[in-house]
Order: structure tokens, then C-alpha cells, then sequence
């Protein structure tokens, strides 16, 4: 882990992937959860109060909207996190894509664990 | 005023004074909704890491871009963070709300008593510890430099992480100080590294708040927005406004925040 030559060699690809998923996945997430609670406010839709995102995703209406996106705003690292590793694979880094890949496993079993276990407690 | 509005503009608030300051919104957020408006804790603590991903992500763009964020770094301490917020997640749902009150009133204490040493500190010795380091006057890319104690950070990282999904703040008041004093880091890589850390950690404990229920997504969404409107605007004034006069007025806040924290720990 030292910030050297190589570092910068492999930086272009790296900054630019994982800086654009940022830039843009944010400015999507943020998006769709207004959109949601724009929809929701303009069509007098009653508040759904809090329930577990898998239900609130499952109903059409502008919480769910909001729901969805506030889901896939926490997904973006998941996402930043492949492309790191699709950057790292592609500078021959097999050391930082193990630990980016372990990384995404981490955070993707707290997803599923969450998913399996939060509505039950 | 609708309700929704005022979320709204707490969120640019937070976002505004975070973002000049340095600091997640958390540590702003969950106050704002359980003193402000009367949210439960835990409901509180969920929406505040989801506006600390927004925060971070945002941020993280432009540090990322810059070069000023070590993603190798931040991205190995991300092992540490992540597995911390999970465990801290878990545990805020069986832990009593006043013990979090008490908990969330305690970082408040450490975060004036930082913000308060790096007040008085010298504007030389800011100088002085900024010396050598090409990010720190114009905001260029980071320097050339080897981290160090890398497994005791990573051990540090665990605690921030842990304080992020328990108490719904970023974690930064804790990473920053270990990537540059544990580590070696310049300061402003430290800052930077920090910022893109806390997405990843904050989006993993936030996980249990979504699934688990503790999410009103009506409450949620104007204060994701308000905060990620706030952090840009955070942003550009930072370079404009006088952060120290900020600083102090923040630290009265805080502790006047930190007295109701610990108030209502006490049951009072």
C-alpha cells in the first residue's frame, strides 16, 4: 500500500470508473427519491410509515419509488467496489482485487443477512 | 410550514454546516430528528446513515476525481468498517434507547473536544503540520507516501465502523485520526480517504435499518435530499466562510445537544 509510481500509472481508469459511478449514481438515487416523494405528496398518497423496504418496494405507489431508491443509493459502494475491482484486475493488482472482492462479499452478506433476518426482529 | 419542508431544510442545514466542517451529517441528523421532531432513535439513526451515504458518495466523487482519496487505503480499511457497522446495526436493535442517548452523547463530548483543540490550536502550527503536504494549500493530488501499522488501523477501523451503524454517524471522527496518526497519511488524504470510507460503511450498517423496518421512507426522503443539496452547498462556501467561527458556534450546539442526549439517557 504505498502511493507510488504505479499507483499513478494505474490511477486514470480507477479515478475516472469509480469517480463516475459515484457522480452519477448519486445524482440517479438521489433523483428517484425525490421523484418518489414528489409523486407521493402531489397525489395524496397516505404515508406508508416505517415497514421493512421489501414491502415498501412491493406496493405501486410514490413511497415505494422512494424506497427503491433509497435501496439503491446503499447499493452504490457495492457498485463503486466492482468497478474498483474491474480497474484493479485490468493494472494486474490481483492482491487489491482479493481484498475489493472480499470487501463487496462483506457488504453484500449484510445485505442478504439483513434481508433474511431484519424483518424478523 | 409543512413538516416535509422543514425536514427538508434541516437536511440542507446539516448538509451545509457538515460539509464546511468536515464532518458527516450524522452527527447533526439524529439529533435534529429525535429532539427536533420527536423520531425514535433507532428510526433516527437509520435515516442518518442514509443521508451519510448520500453525503459521502457526493463528496467522494469530487476526491476521488481529484486524487486526493487513497482508494487502496480506503478500501482495505473498508474490511475493518464494514464488519464494525454490521455488528453495531445488530446490536442497536436490541440495545435500549437510552443507552444509545448515552452513547451518541458521549461522541458528542469527543467531537466538541476535537473540534474545540483544533480551534485554539495556532494558525501556524496548522501551517506548520500542512507543510510539505501539495494537497493541503490547493487541494491537488495526493502526495507520495508509505501507510504504516496497517493491521492496528484496521482494528481502529473496526471502532469506527461499530460507532457508524450503532449511533448512524460516519465514523470519520475516528478514521480521520487513525489513517494520519496511526498511518502516516497527509491530512487532507486522511479527510479525503475517510469521506469515501464512510459510504461503504455506513450503506452496510444501513442494511438492518432498512430491512428491519426502522426506515419511513416519507420522513427519509427530505432529508436525503435537503442533506445532499446542503453538502454541495457546504462545499462551495467552505472556501468562502471562516470555518473557526463556524467551528465555535458548531461546538455550543453540540454541547448544548450532548446535555439532551444525556438528559434523555438519564431518563430525565
Amino acid at each position: 500500500m504505498t502511493r507510488t509510481a504505479r499507483e499513478r500509472t494505474a490511477a486514470p481508469p480507477l479515478t475516472r470508473w469509480v469517480a463516475g459511478v459515484l457522480r452519477w449514481g448519486t445524482v440517479a438515487a438521489v433523483a428517484v427519491i425525490a421523484g418518489g416523494f414528489v409523486w407521493a405528496t402531489l397525489s395524496g398518497q397516505p404515508a406508508s410509515g416505517t415497514r421493512s423496504v421489501v414491502d415498501a418496494i412491493g406496493a405501486w405507489s410514490g413511497d415505494a419509488l422512494t424506497a427503491a431508491g433509497l435501496l439503491g443509493l446503499t447499493l452504490l459502494p457495492i457498485a463503486v467496489l466492482a468497478v474498483a475491482a474491474a480497474a484493479f484486475w485490468r493494472a494486474r493488482e490481483l492482491r487489491m482485487v482479493a481484498i475489493t472482492l472480499g470487501v463487496a462479499a462483506l457488504i453484500l452478506g449484510s445485505l442478504a443477512a439483513a434481508a433474511i433476518v431484519g424483518p424478523t426482529i | 410550514m409543512p413538516i416535509e419542508l422543514l425536514l427538508a431544510l434541516s437536511g440542507v442545514a446539516a448538509g451545509t454546516f457538515g460539509a464546511m466542517l468536515g464532518l458527516g451529517g450524522g452527527i447533526l441528523i439524529v439529533p435534529i430528528l429525535t429532539i427536533g421532531f420527536g423520531v425514535p432513535l433507532t428510526e433516527a439513526v437509520g435515516t442518518s446513515l442514509i443521508c451519510v451515504v448520500a453525503t459521502s458518495t457526493g463528496a467522494a466523487a469530487v476526491n476521488v476525481r481529484a486524487g486526493r482519496a487513497d482508494l487502496r487505503l480506503g478500501i482495505t480499511l473498508a474490511a475493518g468498517t464494514v464488519v464494525g457497522a454490521v455488528t453495531g446495526a445488530i446490536l442497536a436493535g436490541f440495545m435500549p434507547e437510552r443507552v444509545i442517548a448515552g452513547l451518541f452523547a458521549a461522541l458528542l463530548v469527543y467531537t466538541a473536544a476535537t473540534m474545540v483543540r483544533g480551534i485554539l490550536r495556532p494558525a501556524s502550527a496548522s501551517a506548520e503540520r500542512d507543510a510539505g503536504d501539495p494537497t493541503a494549500a490547493d487541494g491537488g493530488a495526493a502526495p507520495a507516501y508509505r501507510a504504516r501499522r496497517v493491521p492496528l488501523a484496521i482494528g481502529g477501523s473496526v471502532l469506527a465502523g461499530n460507532a457508524s451503524g450503532l449511533l448512524g454517524v460516519g465514523g470519520g471522527i475516528v478514521i480521520v485520526p487513525v489513517v494520519h496518526l496511526v498511518m502516516g497519511a497527509p491530512i487532507r488524504v486522511a479527510v479525503a480517504t475517510s469521506n469515501f470510507l464512510t459510504g461503504m460503511t455506513a450503506a452496510a450498517g444501513a442494511y438492518a435499518y432498512l430491512f428491519r423496518g426502522d426506515v419511513d421512507a416519507r420522513l427519509t426522503a427530505p432529508v436525503v435530499v435537503g442533506v445532499a443539496l446542503g453538502a454541495a452547498l457546504g462545499a462551495v462556501l467552505s472556501a468562502r466562510l471562516n470555518t473557526r467561527i463556524l467551528g465555535a458556534i458548531f461546538v455550543v450546539v453540540v454541547g448544548y445537544v450532548a446535555v439532551r442526549m444525556a438528559l434523555r439517557a438519564i431518563g430525565a
